[in-house]
């Protein structure tokens, strides 16, 4: 009977934790505008929320899968076990962001998205899309981008060490004060990507 | 007279360093048409970052160049200004359609930005 009410209690606990506001679903869906809102394992997926303002809001273990973020403001969402795959975020700014432990991220386009001081912690995507994306003062812990799109992306002020960049494409992209591992440094020059100031270790 | 400067203007297209560009898609199609060669239709926009690593990386590849050259007709189309003439229908650029001139029946696509090795066994693989 214990472990009965030990279960119970643990399902209604865990579902309060991780569900998000009916209200706050609701306003975003009628406006797509939910500032600070708490949209933690709702259903996005499948649907247009071009120029949508979420800035501030918990999306973690959200399903964004196949929808279209374009243009949106997506400052300092927590995007924690999101699953992003196919998900269309290009030009959305994603500065502060919180991406993490997202393994769910094949063919996520991340296309001119702005990621100045986000987090990208426990990453491992497929075929990604950063091409022209900045990233700027970005924090990266075991994340991986192997055979990335990234030409023209640039990336300045970061610790590149624990992110894997085998194989990916940064023809023209720009490293600007940062830390690169010496074989992803090798990587980069046969990639014609601009180095400055860059320290290879 | 006139059949030596043929064959020098087709073996320099040939070796040309990269894809002749028609200027529009319908002296593209009577020039395929003419040719018996397939249309290679690239969708994209002066600003798109991966439409420009294919344009000025992948496209400039010899091996591409002469094979694009040797067996299609190719036209670039801008998706904004060219947007109530484009002959199918998109969801992202760059977008490469491989299609059949005199019908424009599609042979196949290519959505996106490629490497060199990947973007040759799609066009060698066009039937």
């Amino acid at each position: 009977m214990k472990y009965l009410l030990t279960l119970v209690l643990t399902y209604l606990l865990s579902s309060s934790l991780f569900a998000y506001e009916q209200s706050d679903l609701d306003k975003f869906l009628k406006t797509n505008d939910c500032q600070e809102c708490d949209l933690s394992a709702a259903d996005l997926s499948n649907k247009d929320f071009t120029n949508a303002n979420l800035s501030g809001s918990n999306l973690s273990n959200t399903n964004l899968s196949n929808s279209i973020f374009v243009k949106s403001n997506m400052w300092g969402v927590d995007l924690s076990g999101a699953n992003l795959i196919n998900t269309n975020l290009r030009a959305t700014n994603l500065t502060g962001a919180d991406i993490i432990d997202i393994d769910k991220c094949d063919n996520t386009t991340f296309k001119g998205v702005t990621f100045s001081n986000a987090t990208f912690e426990n990453v491992t995507c497929t075929n990604l899309s950063i091409w022209s994306a900045r990233f700027l003062e970005t924090t990266f812990e075991n994340t991986d981008f192997t055979n990335a799109g990234g030409a023209y992306a640039s990336f300045r002020d970061v610790d590149l060490s624990d992110l894997n960049i085998k194989g990916a494409i940064f023809w023209n992209a720009k490293f600007t004060d940062s830390i690169v591992k010496k074989e992803d440094c090798d990587h980069l020059k046969s990639e014609e990507a601009i180095l400055k100031n860059v320290e290879c270790k | 007279m006139k059949l030596l400067l043929l064959s020098l203007t087709l073996t320099l297209s040939l070796f040309a360093s990269s894809i002749s560009f028609e200027k529009d898609l319908e002296t593209a199609k009577q020039k395929a048409i003419k040719t018996d060669k397939k249309l290679m239709i690239m969708y994209s926009t002066p600003t798109c970052p991966e439409c420009n690593y294919m344009k000025k990386k992948v496209l400039k590849d010899n091996e591409i160049v002469s094979f694009v050259n040797e067996n299609f007709v190719s036209v670039i189309m801008d998706i904004k200004e060219d947007e109530k003439i484009l002959p199918y229908k998109f969801i992202g650029i760059p977008t490469f359609y491989f299609a059949d001139a005199t019908n424009m029946k599609l042979l196949s696509k290519k959505i996106g930005g490629t490497r060199e090795k990947q973007f040759l066994e799609i066009i060698k693989n066009v039937k």
